[in-house]
């Protein structure tokens, strides 16, 4: 196992490189996704090229951003809030 | 019939089991006894009978074993489930936590097997019992108090379901468990989906798995995230298909979760989200109704079951080492907990729905339900839940816990796992990766059939896009995503907030009748009371003492002259024997 936790390490001390790696991987998604014909429509705008795409990144934005806010403003208590 | 269904019931060996484990006293012999108990399981599932008949008890007719595909693959899962639990838990020294997990799927295997209300009770409410020892086993008073809340909450929900059970009881004279048509549902059977509903932590009746499982003991967790929630999707599906309220909130409940999950700090406690949220998918399929909606929460149950195990004793082998569970207080375990992180991942991507996982072949079979049902608002919950799913377990868990800088500069202080633990989260393992490489295996189980090809290009092309960039999300926001030590207000608050302010005017109250109580006895109560005193004093010395002294003067003259009659002459007690002798013959003769 200690290959294993080398080979972390040393992706954490070749971080852009990860970085690329992972831009490289999206951008063959992405060519994956133009090439291939969507499947029949059941959202409003699901028959586009790269509607999933684009709904997971917005998704992941706006659902982190959404809840962020929301715990900020009504949910968030210190740790010992129930027992006082 | 009562041999045959000894003989058959799966859940005898998991009931003898725990009675051994209060009488074995040998460690290895105890944990012999807690491998063999699924396995006699899993062996009587090949030789189970569609029925073992009905029985009369006190006028009602009962069938504790029923036999059909949906509980044959319940069953199973939950037999495996079992396996890979008491593997897992083989270190735990205290034969009371294995005592209590295995009542508690004897409880799971009794529910899916009874075909009859009264029998579906008993063993519910078995469960809902030696589930809370599961919780109160852990030495903490954050346990106790979540142990007391969560079987106080089940309590409600079985009182629920009991009631439901009494009014279709009264209604039909009937209680055998079998669908009901949403068309002809009735208060009694709402009630029923009630219980139910309760048990698979479907909102606003599903704050209790969020209080109660990250309290609970390291592999307690593991058995309560398989069987509770699981054994009611099963009793939905068997009895509630088709009900639309339940595809709606199913939905809700799938995006509920997934929010909570975003923003908790605890470990256990996302993962406790992350059941309410899968559940929902479930709860989704059985509510669409369909073939594929129905198989696809089978499915997504049986897959469910063993990756969130997985993820469970991933979190839980940290737990036992560092004794830590907040992401605020881990990170930079890879060093020292490399196959935890490795089992976790798997979990991660499993409950993600990567291709080639378990997630992949159950989750798309749930949405493409909806997509085939043309109900898009759900579709699009569904699919903003998987978006969820990804982001808080498939990246952000595993991340805080194993790769981020640890915020604490000191060293976390880590010991080597069991060896068992890592047994138990390969077999997990092995089931992510087996079920989602031959979806058909899983197929070939599920209680209705449905033409359903998951490996389409389109479809892996779609799940591949999805994820992919809500990892780009995650990557831009990873700062903004940092968990908080804090603590998250769920619906938890009505009833503790509830029973906080009902307690704080009970003591209020009560200490205000105490203190009008002492202030009447001191002004008008005294005097009286003193003067009721006196008489009964002088009552006491006057009557009772005089009475009591003058019997015992009397029993001593008496004593006196007895000892005064025994004066060791032989002819007195000659004379007074024959004289006795001759009044009782005289009497003899009279008479």
């Amino acid at each position: 196992m200690n290959i294993f936790v080398r080979l972390i390490e040393r992706a954490q001390q070749r971080g852009s490189l990860l970085k690329k790696l992972f831009g490289v991987c999206l951008g063959g998604i992405v060519c994956v996704g133009l090439t291939l014909p969507p499947e029949a429509g059941h959202l409003p705008g699901d028959h586009l090229p790269l509607f999933w795409s684009c709904f997971g990144l917005l998704g992941c934005l706006g659902l982190a951003g959404v809840c962020k806010w929301i715990a900020g403003m009504f949910l968030e208590r210190d740790t010992d809030y129930y027992d006082h | 019939m009562t041999t045959e269904l000894l003989v058959s019931h799966p859940s005898i060996p998991f009931v003898v089991g725990a009675l051994l484990m209060w009488f074995v006293r040998t460690v290895r012999l105890r944990q012999a006894v807690l491998v063999a108990v699924p396995l006699v399981a899993l062996m009587q599932l090949s030789h189970l009978p569609d029925t073992a008949g009905t029985f009369t008890y006190l006028g009602l007719a009962l069938q504790p074993l029923r036999v059909d595909s949906l509980s044959f693959l319940f069953l199973h899962v939950f037999c495996i489930m079992a396996l890979i639990g008491f593997v897992y838990s083989l270190h735990v020294l205290n034969p009371g936590t294995h005592g209590a997990a295995l009542l508690y799927v004897a409880g799971s295997l009794g529910v899916t097997l009874s075909g009859d209300y009264v029998t579906l009770f008993v063993f519910w409410e078995l469960m809902a019992v030696a589930s809370t020892f599961l919780i109160w086993l852990q030495p903490t008073r954050t346990a106790r108090d979540a142990g007391l809340r969560y079987f106080l909450v089940h309590s409600a929900g079985g009182l629920a379901l009991l009631c439901g059970i009494i009014l279709r009881y009264l209604e039909t004279g009937d209680l055998a468990v079998v669908q009901v048509v949403p068309a002809t549902a009735g208060l009694a059977d709402y009630l029923i989906m009630a219980g139910f509903m309760l048990n698979a932590a479907v909102p606003p009746l599903h704050a209790w798995l969020a209080d109660a499982y990250p309290e609970a003991t390291i592999t307690g967790a593991v058995f309560l995230c398989a069987f509770t929630t699981k054994t009611a999707v099963y009793a939905l599906c068997r009895v509630f298909p088709g009900f639309d309220v339940l595809a709606v909130w199913g939905a809700c409940m799938a995006l509920y979760g997934v929010c909570y999950a975003i923003v908790e700090n605890n470990s256990r406690r996302i993962l406790s989200y992350h059941i309410i949220s899968q559940v929902g998918y479930m709860v989704c399929g059985i509510g669409i109704g369909t073939d594929l909606g129905v198989s696809g929460a089978c499915a997504h149950a049986y897959a469910h079951i063993i990756y969130k195990a997985l993820l469970f004793m991933g979190v839980g082998c940290v737990l036992e080492m560092t004794g830590r569970q907040k992401l605020t207080e881990l990170g930079g375990l890879y060093r020292s907990m490399p196959w935890a992180l490795v089992f976790t991942v798997i979990g991660g991507i499993s409950i993600s729905g990567f291709p080639l996982t378990s997630g992949f072949v159950s989750k798309s079979m749930v949405t493409a339900a909806a997509a085939e049902a043309h109900c898009s608002g759900i579709l699009l919950l569904l699919m903003l839940a998987s978006v969820g799913t990804f982001l808080s377990v498939g990246i952000k868990l595993p991340y805080c816990i194993w790769f981020r800088e640890p915020v604490e500069k000191a060293p976390l202080q880590t010991r080597q796992a069991p060896w068992n633990m890592y047994l138990a989260m390969a077999i997990a393992g092995f089931f992510c990766f087996f079920i989602g490489c031959s979806p058909d295996w899983l197929y070939r189980l599920l209680p209705r059939h449905a033409a359903y090809h998951p490996y389409t290009a389109s479809h892996v092309s779609e799940t591949l896009q999805l994820l992919g960039f809500t990892g780009l999300g995650f990557y831009l926001l990873a700062r903004k995503l940092a968990p908080h030590d804090t603590l998250q207000l769920d619906l938890d608050w009505v009833y503790r907030r509830a029973a906080a302010v009902l307690q704080h005017w009970c003591r209020a109250r009560a200490q205000q009748y105490d203190e009008k109580l002492g202030e009447l006895y001191a002004t008008r109560g005294l005097h009286h009371f003193m003067g009721v005193a006196r008489r009964c004093a002088t009552y006491d010395i006057e009557r009772i003492d005089r009475f009591v002294d003058g019997i015992a003067q009397q029993v001593a003259g008496c004593g006196e002259r007895i000892r005064n009659f025994h004066n060791g002459k032989i002819q007195h007690y000659i004379g007074a024997a024959m004289m006795l002798l001759f009044l009782v013959l005289g009497i003899i003769v009279y008479f």
